[in-house]
């Protein structure tokens, strides 16, 4: 691809609004030199500071009034004509851009280098992206408009100037409205609403070993639509679908036929399993339901109830930190799913107690959405682990997860909630704050200790401090209605 | 006619006379111009002369002038110049060709911007038909004017107009091709199948061609400058020519006929001016990723047998499969093996994602072409097909490390300094690029044992560029991850940790616990005390308590290995 050349044919005039042009001018011609004809033939003369004139200085008053303007007049139409006639392509190669003149412009835009457009800007009219705006290095502005050209072009050159226009600085606004082309044309629906960051769009799809299901895809003799994508990474994904039309279902998938490892594969459908049958005998009003599972391809899968809401995750992006008497609310709530879980024979150790696993429901309940028993067996299989070690306690990264593992992560689940910041990992959390009373402080703090022994010892201890706090802080906890302390 | 040898000169008796006097007096003025500007002929007749030969005119004075004077003769002085002459009036004349026009076998035809083609081609001719239709009212206004219906100002009126305008539409053309011929160089203005001459220089005229910068900086503002015999220069901007394989033209036709002119032009240009050209190979890549289309081709993973590149590589089987994607062995033409690391690149997600995705891959191949060293993996090529980004490394015949060790069970200790030595030279050369690369996964799964011994390093999917710890998110195995490098901050030290680990894994064939201080001893009781403190030096949860670099560990091996063959 070393001679790459593009030509985008963009519209300038259509052989209909060139004679509808030409007519207009040659008409509004013929009325201006009749007029000036009569005026200089007949009025002219009766007024006297015309008469006065002597005969050289009318000559000049009539070259310059009259021949000159007359002249450029019928250039005008000639020169358009011409400029039509060069072609009205967009060029597009690995050195610079060639424009075409703007509508009915009398002249084609010098060649712009790809070194030498400083800026790339979206210009917008009536609300709607109208042109690309690109400023070359001498300070001039050069617009080429989108509208018409196909939305494929559009994105080729943008992706050119991409490529090589490695000194131009694009805004932001320019940034989002290719996104959200290259989506449109490939019919994917985007993040455009809800304006998800970066990195946390790199947190929920990492590379994968195997290829995730395409929207559309049917499950389980046509049973499960998978509607999208909702995260994937290493040999597992996470997919929206419906199991009857207008009933959301989240798709839990674990492909293991990629193991190719006969020991690690068994022990991860051991493992899958496990957690299938567990969350089968869970029953609590703020733990995702296990629908259905089932194997299919190769791959394995588990059906779970939707929870409607944004995760803690989201909602902190979005909505920034929230505020103290908030978070004791919801952390007597998840204090009390883990008390639940831990008061289970044999206790169930969640392992991923984290923001992104928490969904506030719009009844501003939580509701825990994912386990990850199998998930970080995963990761020793494949080998890397990607993201949440801040929510994980020392024990457990040496792979000897137990319940006050658990309190870790809510401990840091608390300080992300008022800081809006993940939890550094290995490092007891401590925030500075005058918003936040020093005894949630400390408990977080205490909660978050290396060492198992100076944490609150079980998920009760720390209702009970939470409950502690809020009296003193004044918060009535009426609307509550699950902690169970 | 003497004896002697004879030596037939290509000159004239005359000429042959003033030579001879020259010998005798030395007086140069009479030789000919040729002759008197050529010592080193005028030595070579010396010699000849004294080595024995007698020198002979070819012709005498009359036979020459004869040529000369002889018109019908085809080197007479007049007929040349007659030929001359029309060959140039031919090249001067304005040759009004229709609709098609043919280049001259051999002429250069380079179009200027704004015209791409080099045949303009013949569309809706509105020009055409204005100026028809203007024709067609001065006309109508000169039969006016002789019946009378308008005169005086008027006419006039419609006179000048329509005189001046088409004489200012015909200059308003500008230069829209460069023609480069045997000749010269001709300017022309092509438009709507007609071609007129602008400006023409033979190359005889040509006295300079150089590149000249602009004011502003802008590269394509550069011009080349043509300078005329008489000091009259002619500049095209670069922007005119504005594509590479126009000046490839460009240069290639004055390159053919006034090499001696050319200064400073040359065909590279367009790629040294052109700043921050990144990697053509890998920009086209890149392109072509991002721009593909999101219908996928094939969803089952590669069989045996497959072809890729239109047959360039042909699958052989399945080498193994990691989080990341799959690798397989492949063949190519020439059964030269390789192996192609398959990465999956999503389609169906937000064009955020996607570019992530395909920048991580573009990522690994940097990294790989920036670490190249016999130590490891190379990179032959990278590409893109079906939604799928593939690297093409070197075929490294052996297993991982760590299946070595689980096989063959734990190593002994000087086999186990021996690779650890190695290991340190990986880690040096890493670290001693500008900027630093950190491994972030040097781990066992990571290292490739070949049948004769040698280590390699593969993988640098999460390889960190710089020292200072600002990889972003924590990546890598928890066993071979030390503190910092889980907190996000992984630094060369991290590397010297996870370097620790290995050796503890070729020690014990297990991985070290992990975020603590490692001592295979206590796993393995043949190990030395030297080894188990290195170990335990490169394990140390804080980065400041362990060695500083790849050397220092080296050093300590190296004492290590004295000391065991000592014993």
């Amino acid at each position: 691809m070393t001679n790459f050349q593009l030509s985008i044919p963009a519209r300038t005039l259509t052989p209909e609004q060139m004679r509808a042009f030409f007519v207009w001018w040659a008409l509004l011609g013929i009325a201006l030199g009749t007029g000036l004809w009569y005026f200089s033939a007949e009025i002219a003369p009766a007024i006297p500071f015309f008469h006065s004139l002597s005969a050289g200085l009318a000559r000049i008053l009539y070259l310059t009034g009259v021949v000159i303007p007359g002249l450029f007049y019928v250039y005008v139409p000639m020169r358009l004509a011409v400029v039509n006639e060069h072609g009205t392509n967009i060029v597009v190669n690995q050195d610079g851009l060639g424009l075409p003149p703007a509508l009915g412009g009398l002249a084609h835009m010098p060649w712009l280098a790809w070194s030498d457009i400083k800026l790339a800007d979206l210009y917008i009219r009536k609300g709607k992206p109208a042109a690309i705006s690109l400023m070359e290095s001498g300070g001039k502005n050069y617009r080429l408009s989108i509208k018409d050209i196909e939305e494929q072009d559009v994105e080729q050159i943008l992706l050119a100037l991409e490529a090589w226009g490695a000194n131009t600085i694009w805004t932001d606004a320019l940034t989002n409205y290719r996104d959200n082309l290259q989506n449109k044309i490939r019919g994917i629906e985007g993040n455009s609403n809800t304006l998800e960051f970066n990195d946390e769009l790199s947190r929920r799809f990492s590379a994968t070993n195997f290829i995730p299901l395409e929207p559309g895809k049917k499950l389980r003799s046509g049973t499960i639509n998978i509607k999208r994508q909702m995260a994937f990474g290493g040999f597992s994904a996470v997919y929206e679908a419906e199991d009857a039309p207008g009933d959301t279902v989240v798709m839990k998938e674990l492909v293991v036929s990629k193991f190719d490892n006969e020991e690690a594969r068994e022990k991860v459908i051991e493992l899958f399993n496990r957690e299938a049958e567990l969350l089968g005998q869970l029953d609590h009003p703020q733990i995702v339901r296990l629908k259905d599972h089932f194997t299919e391809d190769g791959r394995k899968y588990m059906v779970l109830e939707h929870a409607s809401g944004r995760t803690l995750r989201e909602l902190v992006r979005h909505g920034g930190p929230l505020k103290q008497d908030r978070v004791i609310q919801l952390g007597l709530q998840m204090a009390g799913i883990l008390k639940y879980l831990h008061e289970r024979v044999p206790p169930v150790v969640h392992r991923d107690f984290t923001p992104d696993n928490l969904v506030l429901q719009n009844d501003g309940t939580i509701m825990l959405i994912d386990f990850g028993a199998a998930n970080e067996f995963l990761a020793e299989a494949t080998g890397t682990l990607i993201g949440k070690q801040g929510y994980m306690s020392p024990e457990q990264i040496k792979g000897k997860a137990e319940p006050l593992s658990d309190v870790y992560s809510l401990g840091g689940t608390l300080y992300f909630m008022l800081t809006g910041q993940d939890p550094e990992a290995l490092t007891p959390s401590w925030l500075e704050s005058d918003e936040v009373s020093i005894a949630l402080r400390i408990l977080i703090k205490q909660m978050t200790e290396l060492s198992k022994a100076e944490r609150p010892q079980s998920a009760t201890v720390v209702g009970t401090h939470l409950l502690q706090i809020a009296q003193t802080v004044g918060i009535s906890l009426e609307h509550f209605a699950n902690v169970v302390v | 006619m003497s004896s002697d040898p004879e030596l037939i000169l290509d000159c004239t008796d005359s000429m042959l006379e003033s030579y001879r006097r020259y010998r005798e007096t030395g007086d140069v003025e009479d030789l000919p111009g040729n002759w008197k500007n050529d010592p080193g002929f005028l030595e070579s007749l010396e010699q000849a002369e004294d080595a024995g030969l007698t020198l002979v005119a070819g012709y005498s004075d009359e036979e020459q002038a004869k040529w000369f004077d002889n018109t019908s003769s085809p080197y007479s002085f007049d007929a040349v110049q007659k030929e001359f002459e029309s060959l140039l009036e031919k090249a001067l004349t304005v040759e009004p060709e229709t609709k098609t026009f043919e280049v001259r076998d051999g002429d250069i035809l380079v179009p200027l911007w704004p015209n791409t083609n080099t045949f303009s081609e013949k569309k809706d001719n509105y020009a055409k038909r204005v100026a028809i239709g203007f024709v067609i009212v001065w006309l109508g206004a000169t039969l006016w004017h002789f019946t009378q219906l308008i005169n005086g100002g008027t006419y006039y009126y419609f006179q000048g107009i329509m005189a001046i305008m088409l004489w200012l539409f015909a200059l308003s053309q500008g230069i829209t091709h460069i023609n480069f011929g045997a000749i010269g160089i001709e300017f022309q203005s092509r438009f709507a199948g007609n071609k007129s001459k602008r400006k023409f220089i033979p190359w005889n005229n040509l006295t300079d061609v150089c590149l000249e910068q602009s004011a502003s900086g802008s590269f394509l503002n550069w011009s080349l400058k043509l300078t005329e015999n008489g000091g009259k220069t002619h500049s095209i901007k670069l922007s005119k020519i504005a594509n590479r394989e126009q000046w490839h033209n460009v240069v290639d036709a004055l390159n053919k006929w006034c090499p001696v002119h050319c200064r400073g032009v040359d065909r590279e240009i367009f790629d040294s001016l052109s700043l921050n050209r990144q990697d053509p190979t890998y920009t086209a890549l890149w392109l072509q990723a991002l721009s593909a289309p999101p219908k996928r081709e094939r969803l089952q993973p590669l069989m045996a047998g497959a072809s890729l590149q239109a047959g360039k590589y042909e699958v052989t089987r399945i080498l193994g499969a990691g989080g990341q994607g799959t690798a397989y062995l492949a063949k190519m033409a020439d059964d030269k093996l390789v192996v192609l690391k398959e990465y999956i690149l999503p389609v169906f997600v937000d064009a955020k994602v996607r570019r992530e995705a395909i920048d991580s891959f573009k990522h690994e191949t940097e990294m790989l072409k920036r670490v190249h060293s016999p130590l490891i993996v190379s990179l032959n090529e990278a590409f893109f097909e079906d939604n799928r980004a593939y690297l093409v490394l070197e075929y490294v015949d052996g297993p991982s490390l760590k299946s070595a060790v689980l096989e063959s069970g734990i190593l002994e200790e000087k086999e186990a300094v021996k690779h650890a030595l190695k290991m340190c030279d990986m880690l040096n050369h890493l670290h001693s690029l500008t900027p630093a690369v950190v491994h972030r996964d040097f781990t066992p799964d990571n290292l490739i044992l070949t049948s004769s011994g040698e280590l390699k390093l593969i993988d640098f999917m999460v390889a960190q560029e710089g020292n200072d710890g600002l990889g972003g998110m924590a990546v890598g195995k928890q066993a071979f991850m030390p503190p910092e490098q889980l907190r996000g901050k992984a630094t060369i030290c991290s590397d010297l940790y996870a370097l620790g680990g290995t050796i503890f894994y070729m020690l014990t064939a297990q991985y070290p616990e992990a975020i603590s201080q490692s001592r295979p001893s206590l796993f393995n009781e043949k190990v030395s005390v030297e080894l188990d403190d290195i170990v335990n030096k490169c394990t140390a949860l804080d980065s400041k308590a362990r060695y500083q670099n790849a050397k220092e560990v080296k050093a300590d091996l190296e004492k290590c290995l004295r000391e065991s063959v000592s014993l």
